[in-house]
C-alpha cells in the first residue's frame, strides 16, 4: 500500500525499510513505524479478536488505550502494537484468534450474546452445580489474552532500574509540560521531564495549524530544542509514568531503543513537586457497532497520516464533538484523503468562521447537531448511518473509515493515582481536579484549554508556581506573576460537548462502552437492573475497565451513561478508581536486575576451595558443610578426636566504651556485669521484656569503662539499636562500635587445639597460663595481633582468634599449616550444630521461642536476681513466671533403640495431647545413639520419664515412638574436656 | 594491630573486594597489594570504580565530640557535613560520632591513644566512583539524593545503596566515595559493576582516584 509523504511531521524514515512477518506473511515497514502503523500501512485491518464475543477488532487508538492491538511479538504475548516500535525481523501474531483473524472459529459466539449477559460468570452455568467445573474450565480456557510458553525465556535484554531526584517532575512532554520544565529550569530547579512518546511536543508534533506565523509542529520542535538544551532539565522520552505516590514519588519505566544499553528500565523519581501535563485523549463515542475495524479515534487517523505517513482510509467519515476533530478532517482533506462528511455533535460553539470557510472551500459536507448512530459492515466498515441528535430521519453513507469521538477527555489517571479530588465539569464536560495534593500542579489541555497559546502559558504558570513552592529561588516574584497575567489574557478552557452516547443506540446491535472486556451499553443496563447501579459495582460485576486499557476507554463514558440511565444529572457521576500501574512494564522489569548482594566472610574463597557448601544465614553466606556428606560425620569426629577449625567471622563483635558503659551492660545483660574482668570472658545473655532469651555471648573488660563483647551472628545487626532502645530514657554517656566486620574470627576446636595454637604463637597458651574462659591478646605469625578467647561452644578445648578481617586469610594459612601434622580440617555450621547440641548448648531460636523464658531453658543461673537497681530487661517477667506451672522446659531426649528416629519439630504427645516438641535431634556417632533437645511441659520434664513422639508419615498417618528424658548435657556433662 | 613484617615485604592483607580486570601496575603497601592501574584503563573516558579499602579509617565517638579536635581536625558543625583537611576527611555522622578517612597521599597518622578512637579500616569496603558519568551510575544504584545542589560539597549521606547501608561522601559530581560493611564488599562491587556497565562503569586503579582527589582543592 502506498504511503503518504506528510513532510516535516513524519517520523518515519522511508529510506530504511524493515522486514517483519505477520502470521508468517512477510511484510515491510519503515524505521520509525510502530508495529501498528506498519501493519496498517501494509493493509492489515483486523488485528485480533475481542475477548468475549470474538468480534473482529482493528486499530482504534495509538496510545494503547484498548487491548485491540495487543499481540504476540517474537513470542512475547500482550505487547501493545500501538506503542511498540518496529524492529527488523519481528514475528507478529494476533491474539485471541482461533485460526485466521478474518475467519475466527469462535466468531459464532457473537450471536450468543444472550448467554453472556453482564456478570454471567456469577450466575449462569451454576445449575446443576455438578456441571459448573466443566463450564468453569471451559470459560477459563476461553478467557484471558495471550499465551505464555512455560519453557520460554522472557527475561530477555537488560532490565535495569534508575532512581532520580528532582525539584520538579514534569509529566508530559507536550507544549505545557515543556513550558513548565523551561520555567522551572530557568528558576534554578532540577527538573525531570517524562514523556511517554519517543519525542517531545505532544499533539503539536502532528498539527500544521498556524501558531504566531509558524506551524504548530515547528513551534513544538523549537520548544523541544530549548528543553533539551536547558542545563537543569533532564528529559526522558519513551518513559510512561505508572503512578504518582506519597511524598510525590513518581514511578514509571523507560523503553529502550536499539541504541540503548537496556531493554526496559524501571525508574523512580523523588520530586519535591509534580507538574501533571498529561494532555487529553479522545472520549469514545458510544454507538452501534462502534468496535468494527475501520472505526477509530480522531488522533489515530490523524497520526497515521501525519506521523507515520499511512493513508488511514480512502473515504473517511467524521463524527466528532470538538474543534480538534474539525481541524483533523480539514488537514486530512488537504493531504488528499477524501472526507465523506463531518458530523459535529455540537449545534454551535465551534471555532471562528474560518473553520466553516475552510469546510466550504473544500466542499466537505458538515452536519452540526448530528452523530453517527451505526457502523455498517461486519469485518470492516463499509458505511455508516448518520442521525440528528434531536431525532428524525437517518441517512446512510458509504465510507471505509469512520473517525469518531465524543470530544476530548483529560488523561486523569496520573491525577487519580496522586489522590487528587476530581469532579465533573459541566463547562468542559470532563473531569477536572478540584483539590490537588501538596506540591502537585496541573497544566495544559487537561485543564480544558484548547488554544495553543493558553496551553503553553499554563505550563509557564505551573513552572513558576513550582519554583515558588520549592523555596523561592525565583529571580523575582514579578517574574513569576508575569506568566499568570499573560495566561489570564488568553482564552480559557473551551466548552466541551456533553453528548453521552449516539442516538438510536441498542436496537439489536452492540454498542461498546468497554472494548477490552466486551462491555456493552446493554450490559450497563443489566447491571443497573440488578441493583449494581454505580460504576464501581458495574466494574466488578461486568468487568468495565478491568482490561489492559483500564479507565481510558470505559472510564468517563461509563460514569456518564450510568448517571443518565439512573436519571441523575451527569455531574453526579463519579468514574471508577484508577489504579496503578498506568502503563504496562514487563514483570521482568519490575523484578529488577536481581543482584544477590550478601555478606561473605574473609575466608569465603578459602572455604570454597576446600569444598564448602554454602547456605544463606541472614545476610551472610556461610559454609554449611564440606564435601558431599550433609550429616558431617567426619567433620564432627575430627573435632571430637583431633582438631577442627570453624570460620566464625559472622559472630557479632562490639566495643562499648564511656562512663556509663557498665550501666548499659547491666541493663541489657542478665548477669552482674560488674564482675566482668580484664582477661576473663564473662558469659551472659540478653532477654526481652517477656524474659525470652534474645542473645548470648561473652563480655571482656578491656579497660576502665571499656568492654569488648560478642553476640550471636543473627543478632549482630540489631545490637546497637537494642542497647539504645533499652537505655533511651537514661541520659547515659556510652558509645558503641560494631566490630563485626572489622574482626574476622577462627575457632580452633578439639583435643589438639592447643598444640596447633602453640605452633602459631610464642605466647604461653598452657592451661595454667590460659585457662578456660580466659581472654588474651596474642601475637600470631609475622606479628598479627589477635584477641584469643578460650571458649567451648562445641564442647571441646577451643580457642577463638579474633583478628582484623584483612589478616584472617593470612591467619587461616598459618592455622592450616600449623595443624597439617595433626590432620586439621575445617568444619561447618551443621557440624557445629551437632557438636553443641551433644553438649547441650542452646542456639537461640532453635531451643528457645516466645513461650519460654531464660529459666525455662535452664539458663536461669546467669540471672542476677538480687539486682533490682539496674532494671534489667526481662527481669520482671522472669520473676513473674519463675514458678508458674504448665511451662515448657528444655530437656534432653534419648530415643529408644530401634525406635523410629524423630526429626526436628517432631511432636511430643501424651495420649491425644501435645505436650511439647523436639527442637533438635541427631544420631550421634560420639554418643552411639539418637539424642534430641526438646521443649516439654514441666510435668514431663524430669529425668527417666518415658515420653512419646508422634511422627506424621503422610497426612493422616501417624506413628509413635518412645524416648527417655534426661539432662540435655549428653556429652562431657562435667565440662572436663573444656577445661583440659 | 599492625603486624611487623619480618624479612621481605609480604602481602598479608586482603581487600574485601576484587575486580576481574587485569592489574597493570600494583604496589605492596602496609601488607596490602594496591592496584594503581588496570590494563586498558587509560583510554577509558567514562566512570571508574576504585577499591580504596586499604585506606585507613577511624571511628571516633564522644558525647562532647563537637568541642573536640580528633587527630587535630575541626569537627564539622552539623550532621552530614564533611571537613577535608589535607589527606584526611572527617565526616560528622551524628551527635556523638565522626568518621575519619585517610584518603590523600599525605602522612599517615597512628591511631591516637584517646579512648574514643577505634580503627575501623578492616570493617569496611571503601569504594570511590571517579570520572564523568558518576551521577548516572549512582542513579542506577540508589535512591539517595547524592547530588543535591542545595548542599555544599563535600557532604555526607547515610543510607542504602543497593539495599546495603552506606556512608557516602560526595566531593564533586565526578568524585564520590562510599563505605559499606566489609562483608558485602565482594558481591556489592560485582553488582555495582553490573548495574553501572550500561553507564560505562569500569574498574579503576588508585591512581585515577588520587588524581581526582588532588584536583579536589575546590572542596578543601
Amino acid at each position: 500500500m502506498s504511503r503518504l509523504r506528510p513532510g516535516e511531521t513524519c517520523r518515519v524514515d522511508f529510506s530504511r525499510p524493515l522486514e517483519f512477518s505477520f502470521l508468517g506473511r512477510e511484510m515491510t515497514g519503515y524505521a520509525g513505524d510502530t508495529v501498528a502503523s506498519a501493519l496498517y500501512g501494509a493493509g492489515v485491518r483486523i488485528f485480533g479478536r475481542s475477548l468475549k464475543y470474538h468480534r473482529p477488532r482493528g486499530l482504534y487508538s495509538m496510545e494503547g488505550e484498548s487491548a485491540n492491538t495487543f499481540m504476540s511479538i517474537d513470542g512475547v504475548p500482550n505487547e501493545c502494537a500501538e506503542t511498540t516500535e518496529l524492529r527488523a525481523g519481528m514475528a507478529i501474531e494476533p491474539q485471541n484468534v482461533r485460526g485466521d483473524p478474518g475467519r475466527d472459529r469462535f466468531g459464532f459466539l457473537d450471536a450468543f450474546d444472550r448467554l453472556m449477559p453482564a456478570g454471567f460468570y456469577y450466575h449462569l452455568f451454576h445449575r446443576p452445580y455438578a456441571l459448573w467445573p466443566l463450564f468453569q474450565s471451559g470459560l477459563r480456557r476461553m478467557a484471558g489474552t495471550g499465551v505464555l510458553d512455560p519453557g520460554a525465556e522472557y527475561r530477555n535484554g537488560v532490565r535495569t532500574e534508575r532512581y532520580l531526584n528532582a525539584d520538579v517532575a514534569v509529566i508530559g512532554g507536550g507544549p505545557a509540560g515543556m513550558a513548565a520544565a523551561l520555567a522551572a529550569g530557568e528558576s534554578g530547579l532540577r527538573v525531570c521531564l517524562f514523556e511517554r512518546r519517543g519525542r517531545l511536543g505532544g499533539q503539536m508534533t502532528w498539527r500544521v495549524r498556524d501558531f504566531e506565523g509558524e506551524p504548530l509542529y515547528r513551534r513544538a520542535g523549537a520548544l523541544a530544542a530549548r528543553v533539551r538544551a536547558a542545563e537543569n532539565v533532564n528529559v526522558f522520552t519513551r518513559s510512561p509514568v505508572t503512578g504518582v505516590w506519597g511524598e510525590n514519588l513518581v514511578t514509571g519505566f523507560a523503553v529502550g531503543t536499539e541504541d540503548d544499553p537496556f531493554r526496559e528500565c524501571h525508574w523512580e523519581c523523588r520530586a519535591t513537586t509534580v507538574v501533571v501535563a498529561a494532555g487529553c485523549m479522545d472520549r469514545p463515542l458510544v454507538f452501534n457497532h462502534n468496535d468494527r475495524p475501520g472505526v477509530m479515534q480522531v488522533g489515530t487517523a490523524w497520526r497515521l497520516a501525519r506521523t507515520y505517513g499511512v493513508r488511514p482510509g480512502k473515504s473517511v467519515a467524521f463524527s466528532v464533538a470538538d474543534d480538534l476533530g474539525l481541524e483533523a478532517a480539514i488537514d486530512l482533506d488537504d493531504m488528499g484523503v477524501r472526507i465523506r462528511f463531518i458530523a459535529d455533535a455540537r449545534e454551535s460553539g465551534q471555532q471562528g468562521p474560518e473553520v466553516f470557510d475552510a469546510l466550504c472551500d473544500r466542499a466537505i459536507p458538515f452536519f452540526p447537531g448530528c452523530a453517527v448512530s451505526r457502523a455498517v459492515g461486519r469485518k470492516r466498515v463499509r458505511g455508516c448511518v448518520l442521525r440528528s441528535l434531536k431525532g428524525g430521519r437517518s441517512r446512510r453513507f458509504r465510507c471505509d473509515l469512520l473517525v469518531a469521538n465524543a470530544g476530548m477527555q483529560p488523561r486523569i489517571g496520573i491525577l487519580a493515582t496522586a489522590k487528587a479530588r476530581l469532579a465533573y465539569c459541566t463547562h468542559t464536560h470532563g473531569y477536572q481536579p478540584t483539590e490537588l495534593p501538596p506540591g502537585v500542579f496541573v497544566a495544559g489541555s487537561m485543564t480544558g484549554l484548547r488554544d495553543p497559546r493558553s496551553i503553553e502559558a499554563s505550563g509557564r504558570v505551573a513552572g513558576y508556581g513550582v519554583a515558588e513552592w520549592c523555596g523561592g529561588r525565583l529571580k523575582s516574584v514579578a517574574g513569576a506573576r508575569a506568566p499568570a497575567r499573560e495566561a489570564e489574557a488568553l482564552p480559557g478552557p473551551g466548552a466541551g460537548c456533553g453528548i453521552i452516547h449516539a442516538p438510536a443506540i441498542g436496537r439489536g446491535a452492540k454498542a461498546f462502552v468497554d472494548l477490552d472486556e466486551d462491555g456493552t451499553y446493554k450490559n450497563v443496563k443489566e447491571s443497573i437492573a440488578r441493583g449494581l447501579d454505580v460504576p464501581e459495582l458495574a466494574k466488578r460485576f461486568a468487568g468495565f475497565g478491568l482490561g489492559p486499557g483500564q479507565y481510558r476507554v470505559a472510564g468517563q463514558n461509563l460514569a456518564m451513561i450510568m448517571a443518565d440511565l439512573r436519571g441523575d444529572p451527569v455531574e453526579t457521576a463519579h468514574p471508577t478508581t484508577v489504579r496503578p500501574p498506568l502503563g504496562a512494564p514487563s514483570l521482568a522489569t519490575l523484578a529488577g536486575p536481581g543482584h544477590d548482594v550478601h555478606k561473605r566472610t574473609p575466608l569465603h574463597s578459602e572455604l570454597a576451595g576446600r569444598g564448602a557448601v554454602f547456605r544463606r544465614a541472614g545476610a551472610w553466606q556461610r559454609a554449611r558443610h564440606f564435601g558431599d556428606d550433609p550429616s558431617c560425620r567426619d567433620e564432627i569426629r575430627n573435632v571430637r578426636t583431633n582438631v577442627g577449625v570453624l570460620d566464625s567471622s559472622p559472630l557479632g563483635k562490639f566495643r562499648i566504651h564511656g562512663p556509663d558503659a557498665l550501666n548499659a551492660l547491666q541493663r541489657v545483660y542478665m548477669s552482674d556485669m560488674s564482675k566482668a574482668r580484664p582477661g576473663r570472658c564473662k558469659y551472659s545473655a540478653m532477654c526481652n521484656d517477656m524474659g525470652q532469651l534474645m542473645d548470648d555471648g561473652v563480655v571482656v573488660a578491656e579497660g576502665p569503662g571499656d568492654y569488648y563483647f560478642t553476640t550471636s551472628s543473627a543478632r549482630a545487626g540489631d545490637t546497637v539499636e537494642w542497647f539504645r532502645f533499652h537505655t533511651r530514657h537514661d541520659d547515659w554517656d556510652y558509645n558503641l562500635v560494631n566490630l563485626t566486620d572489622v574482626l574476622g574470627s577462627l575457632n580452633i576446636a578439639g583435643p589438639n587445639a592447643r598444640r596447633v595454637l602453640e605452633r602459631l604463637t610464642r605466647d604461653n597458651v598452657s592451661n595454667q597460663a590460659f585457662p578456660y574462659l580466659a581472654c588474651r591478646r596474642i601475637t600470631v605469625g609475622d606479628g598479627v595481633e589477635a584477641r584469643c578467647l578460650r571458649l567451648g561452644f562445641v564442647g571441646e578445648l577451643s580457642f577463638e582468634l579474633h583478628a582484623p578481617a584483612s589478616y584472617v586469610p593470612y591467619l587461616w594459612d598459618l592455622v592450616m599449616e600449623a595443624g597439617a601434622d595433626f590432620g586439621i580440617r575445617p568444619f561447618g555450621l551443621e557440624a557445629q550444630n551437632c557438636l553443641r547440641a551433644e553438649k547441650g548448648h542452646v542456639i537461640i531460636g532453635m531451643e528457645s521461642e516466645q513461650r519460654v523464658t531464660l529459666t525455662d531453658i535452664g539458663m536461669g543461673w546467669m540471672w542476677d536476681r538480687e539486682d533490682t537497681v539496674s532494671k534489667k530487661v526481662g527481669a520482671p517477667a522472669l520473676r513473674a513466671c519463675d514458678r508458674q506451672p504448665g511451662r515448657l522446659n528444655l530437656v534432653g531426649l534419648r530415643v529408644e533403640e530401634g525406635a523410629k528416629a524423630p526429626r526436628d519439630g517432631t511432636l511430643v504427645v501424651d495420649g491425644d495431647k501435645i505436650v511439647g516438641y523436639v527442637c533438635t535431634t541427631r544420631s550421634s556417632d560420639t554418643l552411639g545413639w539418637q539424642y534430641g533437645l526438646a521443649l516439654v511441659h514441666r510435668e514431663h520434664a524430669f529425668p527417666g520419664r518415658r515420653i512419646h513422639l508422634c511422627h506424621e508419615e503422610a497426612p493422616g498417618q501417624r506413628v509413635t515412638s518412645t524416648a527417655f528424658v534426661m539432662s540435655p548435657h549428653f556429652y562431657d556433662p562435667r565440662g572436663e574436656r573444656l577445661r583440659s | 594491630m599492625t603486624p611487623q613484617a619480618s624479612g621481605r615485604p609480604r602481602a598479608f592483607r586482603r581487600s574485601p573486594c576484587s575486580f576481574d580486570s587485569k592489574p597493570a601496575e600494583t604496589e605492596l603497601r602496609g601488607g596490602w597489594t594496591v592496584v594503581l592501574r588496570y590494563e586498558g584503563e587509560d583510554g577509558h573516558p567514562g566512570p571508574r570504580l576504585v577499591d580504596l579499602s586499604h585506606r585507613r579509617r577511624w571511628d571516633f565517638q564522644d558525647s562532647g565530640v563537637a568541642a573536640l579536635r580528633p587527630m587535630g581536625l575541626a569537627v564539622p558543625e552539623r550532621f552530614g557535613e564533611v571537613g577535608a583537611h589535607g589527606p584526611l576527611v572527617i565526616n560528622r555522622m551524628n551527635r556523638t560520632q565522626v568518621a575519619i578517612w585517610h584518603l590523600g597521599t599525605g602522612p599517615l597518622p597512628d591511631t591516637p591513644e584517646e579512648t574514643g578512637f577505634t580503627e575501623t579500616t578492616d570493617g569496611h569496603c571503601l569504594l570511590a566512583f571517579v570520572g564523568d558519568g558518576v551521577p548516572e551510575v549512582l542513579e542506577h544504584l540508589t535512591a539517595l539524593d547524592l547530588f543535591d545542589p542545595a548542599r555544599a560539597a563535600p557532604f555526607l549521606t547515610q543510607g542504602p545503596v543497593l539495599h546495603v547501608p552506606c556512608q557516602v561522601v560526595t566531593f564533586a559530581p565526578d568524585l564520590v566515595v562510599m563505605t559499606l560493611a566489609r562483608g558485602y564488599g565482594k558481591t556489592f562491587a560485582e553488582a555495582v559493576l553490573a548495574s553501572g556497565a550500561i553507564a560505562g562503569l569500569r574498574p579503576g586503579g588508585e591512581r585515577v582516584f588520587q588524581r581526582a582527589f588532588a584536583e579536589g582543592k575546590r572542596f578543601s
